[in-house]
């Protein structure tokens, strides 16, 4: 899925059409296109949440984001994101650290389970915990005799949540880990470094932005899930909504304004994920281009002699300069 | 490389056993218990004449799905065309902005469903920016099938455009030369060498968009309109069933979407070994 | 500080990398493993280092006698300079060579100590000035100089490195090589490099151990495995060299329409062999002379060079190389299709056809 804007090749020569170019008239075409595809799809509903968010002005907004439901709402969904994102995070990193770095038996396997959630409908995910702790459910009748709420409850909020999440940052990490190999770390160790050392001195730095941009998506998608959560919720107002469920609850009541209000801090936090996402493409294309570049250099002098064929007409490519004499002595070695 | 007698290669590094066990553990709670708790109950509480009843012959299931399916179909498929014209211009043009344009197609991972779902349904509603255009030709949108495929296609479209982009741009040149001086026309070449060239990719993001828009609920909940038999998607049905403490009918739908979202996933997975087939 | 390898095998699935082999490494050594790829000799020097563990149940490894099979790589004070230099890319220099020394859990010396260490290694591979450089601003050959300081900063008892060479264009490694070779002269650290350039093993090494298909072909000086070679292998893996079908019959061993005395027959060769002279063992002359030669007919001249080479076909079609001095060839008057008398000085008889 992650984009690659390194490469931006443009083939389009300044001089007229290149024989594998396009007419200028195709080429505004299908940029027009295109940027008509986007505007309709993503810069027009982008732009409408924070004009109607302050359609009614800044007092209003202010007023929508600080009444008592929305404050809690705003706490629940931290509060969520608290629990589900270093626990995805911690999760995250022990999967890539295991998949990338070693080889065994059944790893596709493994790669493919951790994107199960992936494929599963967020409400199908509320499903299964219902199915567990619901009154209904597997353990619904222990818990209720134990006074324990998770369904309807932050617990169940926080489990839905952790599984709609649970992918992110191990997908981020692991084809990250595999490009960065095991020569740094082995070089680390046979330095004398222990364990921990290794992986905080040498692949943490090199990881660092991969992780970084990998949580901060968690984040995005644990604060703003709503199909799982919807389902465990309950929606009781100031005690079980989360951000996105207040907006839900505001916009059925016809409080456009305050709803998008709360959207718009939900679309700014999706805005500041996509910044932080240029921002670590940007600088990991710029490493790549600097291994790729060291790996042109090296490429270069490996200009190997391998040995020549045993089998081969023994007429050959080089010797050592030796001095023949014309001595005639013949001398077998055995 | 695995040993035939070990499972795992040795290796001097440290942690795999601790990073093993610890992912196994989260994995197993979070994840596979759970899910298998739900198969498990299909087993158990369910008749295979109730599974059929339920989840199949209920002709408000089957308008559902027909809703679900049918909308994320042409969803996928305008996302398909559009995510590849997208993909084309960011890839072989440049433009103004266009950075920013390319940072943005990530837009719909990042933004909650729910700020999506209000978003368009405001904008397409009939007294929308957008949606007042089509209201006077009779056109409704919003609380229409045709919101629901727009919510969808939203959705779903950075997963063509993020599989196609780098297919295109690890797509050699020299292809295109070698067509070109072979007497090839742009559209020849196109159709002939690129296209076929980036299909696996294609393919790809068309299934990954497709599951995507099966699951998804959030944004469609909004502008769905939400009626019986018309404008009510399966993920929808599961949850109104839930609200009614019917397991047994949300498990029954449960199951069915499951099954299909398994099949997807396995398609995906199995584009992804062709497309690799490919690669010399 | 020796090195002791005793029966040590590698197995990769069902690829057999290193089959029972056993190596003394004496103090302050300069050793090469050369071999082709895939001929078991990076294995081996993973092993020694601790990266890779040989098969279990097999073999023994012991650092000046003392028993480090089962000793952790962090915790057996080699240096490892790595193929692609495994520079950690987010460090400067400074900070790549004074890793091992801050990461040091028991002893750690303190900041003054450890930069006066780290500046006094940068002097010693001739990068003093580069501290602050990280390292995509360094060229090939001062990468692979802050992999060997890095190396060395931990004051490790044993060298090894693997094909420290193989990733510099052809001018740099030759410069490397002779440093490398002075700076082991300084240093006295018992050392090992991989490589599977045959110039820099014979130019570089004190001793070579050829290896092939995970076996140890031959151990001796660089004169010895050139001018000794005790398998057809090694014969051919140390330059070039003609081939010829044979019989050993007494005293003799005939080939090609010659009979050449084969007195000390000490491998009790009989029968079918196979003989090998190398293109400067081959002497030309125009004339029959009395001593029995090859008539061959000359296909090809390469003179452009410190060597004349010379390609020949004798009567029986067999091809050969004779590469003799200019000052020679000016005498001879050779050309394309000239008949010339074909001598071997040296050869050497392996048993087989």
């Amino acid at each position: 899925m992650g984009g690659n804007p390194a490469s931006h090749a443009c083939s389009v020569s300044p001089w007229g059409i290149a024989p594998t170019s396009e007419s200028a008239w195709t080429r505004r075409l299908l940029i027009g296109t295109a940027l008509a595809f986007l505007a309709l799809f993503l810069f027009l509903p982008l732009a409408l949440v924070f004009v109607v968010a302050f359609g009614s002005g800044v007092g209003a907004y202010l007023a929508a984001l600080t009444e008592p439901d929305a404050r809690s709402a705003i706490r629940l969904t931290l509060v969520t994101a608290a629990v589900a994102v270093p626990l995805n995070t911690l999760f995250g990193v022990a999967a890539a650290w295991a998949i990338a770095k070693f080889e065994f038996r059944g790893k596709n396997l493994l790669t493919t389970l951790i994107d199960l959630p992936f494929a599963v409908s967020p409400v199908i995910a509320g499903l299964i915990f219902v199915l567990l702790f619901g009154v209904r459910g597997w353990l619904g009748p222990w818990l209720q005799a134990n006074d324990i709420r998770i369904i309807f409850a932050t617990p169940g909020i926080v489990l839905a949540t952790m599984f709609v999440t649970f992918p992110f940052v191990a997908r981020e990490l692991i084809p990250l880990m595999q490009a960065q190999g095991t020569e740094e770390e082995e070089s680390a160790l046979t330095l004398g470094a222990g364990g921990f050392q290794t992986f905080r001195r040498v692949t943490l730095p090199n990881i660092k932005w991969g992780l970084i941009y990998g949580v901060i998506l968690c984040n995005a998608r644990a604060m703003g899930e709503f199909g799982a959560v919807s389902v465990v919720s309950g929606h009781i107002r100031g005690h079980t909504n989360t951000m996105p469920l207040h907006i839900e609850v505001l916009y059925n009541d016809y409080q456009t304004t305050a709803s998008f209000a709360v959207a718009s801090l939900l679309a700014l936090l999706a805005v500041a994920t996509l910044v932080v996402k240029s921002v670590v493409e940007w600088k990991t294309a710029r490493n790549q281009a600097i291994a790729a570049r060291e790996v042109a250099e090296d490429d270069e002098g490996s200009g190997s002699r391998y040995p020549m064929d045993l089998s081969a007409d023994p007429v050959g490519v080089h010797a050592l300069a030796c001095e023949p004499t014309l001595s005639d002595t013949q001398h077998a070695e055995a | 490389m695995v040993n035939g007698l070990h499972w795992k290669r040795p290796s001097v590094l440290p942690g795999f056993g601790l990073c093993m066990g610890f992912m196994l553990l989260y994995m197993g709670l979070l994840v596979l218990i759970p899910l298998g708790g739900l198969v498990l109950f299909t087993a158990t509480r369910l008749s295979a004449a109730e599974l059929w009843d339920r989840a199949i012959a209920d002709p408000r299931v089957l308008a559902s799905y027909r809703l679900s399916f049918g909308a994320s179909l042409i969803a996928a498929t305008l996302n398909a065309g559009f995510g590849l014209v997208v993909a084309w211009v960011l890839v072989r043009y440049t433009f103004p902005g266009k950075r920013l344009v390319d940072a943005m197609v990530d837009l719909p991972f990042a933004l909650p469903t729910a700020v999506s779902g209000i978003a368009l349904t405001t904008l397409y509603a009939h007294t929308g920016w957008i949606g007042r255009w089509f209201d006077p030709l009779g056109i409704q949108v919003a609380y229409a099938w045709p919101g629901i495929v727009i919510a969808l296609t939203l959705i779903g479209m950075p997963f063509v455009v993020r599989t196609v982009q780098p297919a295109l741009e690890d797509l050699e040149p020299e292809l295109e030369e070698a067509a070109a001086s072979l007497g090839a026309t742009r559209w020849q070449t196109f159709r002939r060498v690129i296209l076929p060239a980036v299909l696996p990719a294609l393919l790809t993001g068309f299934a990954m968009a497709l599951a995507r828009a099966v699951g998804e609920f959030g944004s469609v909940y909004f502008i769905a309109g939400n009626m019986p038999y018309r404008t009510e998607i399966a993920p929808l049905l599961i949850l109104i069933r839930l609200e009614q403490f019917d397991y047994v009918g949300a498990t029954a739908i449960g199951v069915v979407m499951l099954v299909v979202a398994f099949a997807l996933l396995l398609v995906i997975n199995l584009l992804q070994w062709w497309s690799r087939r490919f690669q010399t | 500080m020796s090195i002791d390898i005793r029966n040590v095998s590698k197995t990769f699935g069902t690829f057999k990398a290193l089959d029972d082999v056993s190596l003394r490494v004496d103090s302050g050594e300069l050793v090469a493993l050369l071999g082709p790829s895939g001929s078991g000799k990076t294995t081996l020097l993973r092993i020694i280092a601790g990266l890779e563990r040989a098969d279990p149940g097999s073999g023994e490894m012991f650092f000046h006698d003392e028993d480090v099979a089962r000793r952790h790589v962090s915790a057996r004070g080699v240096g490892f300079v790595f193929q692609h230099y495994a520079l950690f890319r987010h460090m400067s220099v400074f900070e790549n060579v004074a890793f091992g020394l801050r990461v040091k859990r028991r002893h750690r010396p303190d900041r003054a100590f450890i930069r006066r260490k780290v500046l006094e290694l940068l002097r010693l591979v001739q990068l003093e000035g580069m501290a602050g450089r990280y390292p995509h601003q360094l060229s090939g050959g001062q990468r692979q100089r802050v992999a060997l300081a890095r190396a060395l900063a931990v004051e490790p008892k044993v060298l090894l490195l693997d094909e420290p060479f193989g990733a510099l264009d052809a001018k740099v490694r030759k410069e490397l090589r002779t440093w490398l070779r002075r700076l082991h002269d300084e240093l006295h650290v018992t050392s090992v490099f991989v490589t599977h350039d045959q110039d820099e093993a014979l130019e570089v090494a004190n001793r070579i151990v050829v290896m092939n298909r995970g076996r140890i072909e031959q151990v001796g000086t660089p004169d010895d495995v050139f001018h000794h070679p005790a398998t057809e292998f090694v014969m051919h893996f140390l330059g070039d060299v003609n081939t010829f079908h044979g019989r050993v019959n007494g005293g003799t061993v005939q080939f090609s329409e010659l009979n050449l005395p084969f007195p000390e027959n000490r491998r009790q060769i009989v029968g079918d062999a196979r003989v090998f002279v190398r293109p400067y063992d081959v002497t030309i002359d125009t004339k029959m002379g009395g001593l029995p030669a090859l008539e061959a007919k000359v296909a090809r001249v390469h003179s452009a060079g410190p060597l004349v080479r010379v390609e020949l076909v004798t009567s029986t079609n067999q091809r050969l190389v004779s590469e003799i001095s200019q000052e020679r060839f000016a005498t001879m008057n050779l050309a394309p299709d000239s008949t010339v008398y074909v001598r071997p000085r040296h050869i050497r008889v392996f048993a087989g056809g």
